[in-house]
């Protein structure tokens, strides 16, 4: 028996490996827990689970080991996190990657709400600067993954959802790390986005699920580049906060065949206006201090009404004038990003319109003439009509911004 | 700017809010857990109080039913039917000045309904590297006497 699958093996060849084991082999393998077999895409959720469950029990042990076995509470403090504190209802968790001194100790992990090889619909969440294991992304009480589940659930109630916590990346280390002005780590971490997300598919028991990738901030930029350049596959995209998506330059790179690029940008996110690399953003990062290095913006705005996406609705409830908190309420309980991701990923994203979620794209603007001029004595002198677009000015009309808000902000 | 809610100030807010949920509207079988949740997508202050608690469907009631049930009761105490304005989630929101509470059906159980209690975003405390945000399980403390 090979203890392991080829050096390299895709996903497919994992999977062929592994149906290929007789039973008694495949046991053996999951109670020696060999660390790398939980991470390994081909192989079942459930025994990924088992898998990187007993591995992360072992570096609870090994408090001699100062790196792992921080990461390892910090993991376990996310599946608790994610199960949730009530025993009465707790959320189905899963283990799905672990390896906790991936990134120079920042660590990888990834934990699944709802069994993906099972599920009718799934949602990857990518987060974005700053975030890692060690940091305490997966327990850190933002909340992101719980809150598009249990939505979800509330919305369409008996969806077969899961929603995976990716935290499968080395991200830049916040916006005063320089390496979050260049799209590299973005790359890099498309790659390994891309071949996860292809992954659940080879898995998957069943009929085809519906799958959305969702990213915020810089992790938005990741999953642009999964897409464009990496061959990722998926259904649907949610873009949040984006500061430009590299090498994706409208939704059509995104290859998703009949699939939607879903965005969300407040009017208020100074982050999601840094796209485009035209005048404004390059002036607004000046201003904001050059959050993302002297050479602002990763890309194309997504947001844009000429980038072939759908925008819905975002606004930070109060919300008045640039504001870095606005960068940041994409997953409020309550806020209609939250309302308008969870019809996206239970496949319901032509609903947005009856509930009343579409958004204008920001657009460009343009150089309008009179169709006609009146001359004294002359009379109306009819013009050819002139509309269009002024070459080269990013799109910085954003409509969302006159809507009235409702309420004080938090 | 408002003044801030200390650690144990924020917990009872949500607390008590779930306390008079499940006395008013004489819930059965209630289970429930506590955490501070942060009030952006960063994990880092401000942050509120959450109160996630489950209860046993009333029998022979459809779980939406029951759910109204709750709400009108509430309201009768006083409380505001609907979310807070400009706040839209899905489920059955009731709300009063200082909490949100929003109603719908337990994970994969349609015999148990779950309410989620949500402060406000007064409490300053750095609790991303305490613990605090995982969760603790508070039953005693919502149907205690």
């Amino acid at each position: 028996m090979q203890p392991e699958p080829p050096p390299g093996a895709n996903a497919d060849e994992v999977n062929a490996w592994w149906n290929s084991l007789m039973r008694d082999e495949r046991d053996r393998l999951i109670a020696e827990h060999p660390p790398v077999l939980g991470n390994l895409n081909g192989i079942p959720a459930e025994l990924r689970d088992q898998i990187n469950t007993a591995v992360m029990n072992d570096d609870l042990t090994r408090a001699d080991d100062a790196a792992r076995y921080r990461n390892a509470v910090q993991v376990k403090q996310g599946l608790d996190h994610d199960r949730g504190s009530d025993p009465g209802n707790q959320r189905p968790v899963l283990l799905w990657a672990y390896d906790p001194l991936a990134f120079n100790g920042k660590g990888s992990a990834a934990i699944a709400i709802g069994d993906p090889d099972h599920a009718q619909d799934i949602a990857v969440i990518v987060p974005g600067a700053g975030s890692s294991v060690a940091s305490g992304w997966l327990a850190g009480g933002h909340n992101d993954a719980i809150n598009v589940y249990d939505q979800s659930m509330a919305a369409y109630p008996g969806d077969d959802l899961s929603v995976i916590a990716w935290m499968g990346y080395d991200t830049p280390d916040g916006f005063d790390d320089p390496r979050v002005a260049s799209p590299l780590m973005a790359r890099q971490g498309g790659v390994r986005l891309a071949q996860d997300v292809n992954g659940l598919w080879v898995t998957h028991d069943g009929s085809p699920p519906h799958v959305t990738v969702l990213g915020h901030s810089y992790g938005s930029s990741t999953v642009a580049d999964a897409f464009a350049a990496s061959g990722a596959t998926a259904n649907d995209v949610v873009s949040l906060g984006s500061p430009g998506t590299d090498l994706a330059h409208s939704a059509k790179d995104f290859h998703l065949d009949s699939g939607t690029v879903y965005v969300g940008s407040a009017s208020s996110d100074p982050i999601s206006w840094l796209g485009e690399g035209g005048g404004v953003s390059n002036e607004l990062n000046e201003i904001l201090g050059y959050p993302f290095g002297r050479y602002a913006g990763l890309g194309t705005d997504p947001a844009g009404d000429g980038f072939g996406s759908v925008r819905f609705k975002a606004e930070v409830p109060g919300g008045d004038g640039l504001s870095f908190r606005d960068h940041s309420h994409y997953f409020d309980l309550g806020g209609e990003a939250l309302r308008s991701m969870a019809h996206i990923v239970t496949g319901h994203g032509a609903a947005l319109a009856q509930d009343d979620l579409l958004a204008q794209g920001r657009r460009q603007p343009h150089i309008t003439t009179p169709s006609e001029v009146k001359i004294p004595g002359l009379g109306p002198i009819h013009l050819p009509h002139i509309d269009t677009r002024i070459p080269g000015v990013p799109a910085y009309i954003d409509p969302e911004a006159e809507r009235p808000r409702e309420v004080e902000r938090d | 700017m408002t003044e801030p809610l200390s650690d144990e100030r924020a917990m009872a807010q949500v607390v008590e809010a779930a306390r008079q949920i499940v006395r008013t509207a004489r819930l059965n079988d209630v289970t429930g857990g506590f955490l501070f949740e942060s009030c952006n997508d960063q994990g880092a202050p401000p942050y509120r109080g959450r109160v996630d608690m489950s209860f046993a469907v009333s029998a022979g009631m459809e779980p939406e039913e029951h759910f109204k049930q709750i709400a009108t009761a509430m309201v009768r105490q006083g409380w505001t039917d609907g979310p807070p304005p400009g706040r839209r989630p899905f489920g059955l929101a009731v709300h009063t000045k200082t909490v949100m509470v929003v109603i719908g059906r337990a994970c994969g159980d349609n015999s148990r309904g779950s309410a989620q209690v949500c402060g406000e975003c007064r409490n300053l405390t750095d609790h991303r590297h305490d613990g605090m945000t995982v969760g603790n399980e508070i039953t005693d403390r919502l149907t205690g006497r």
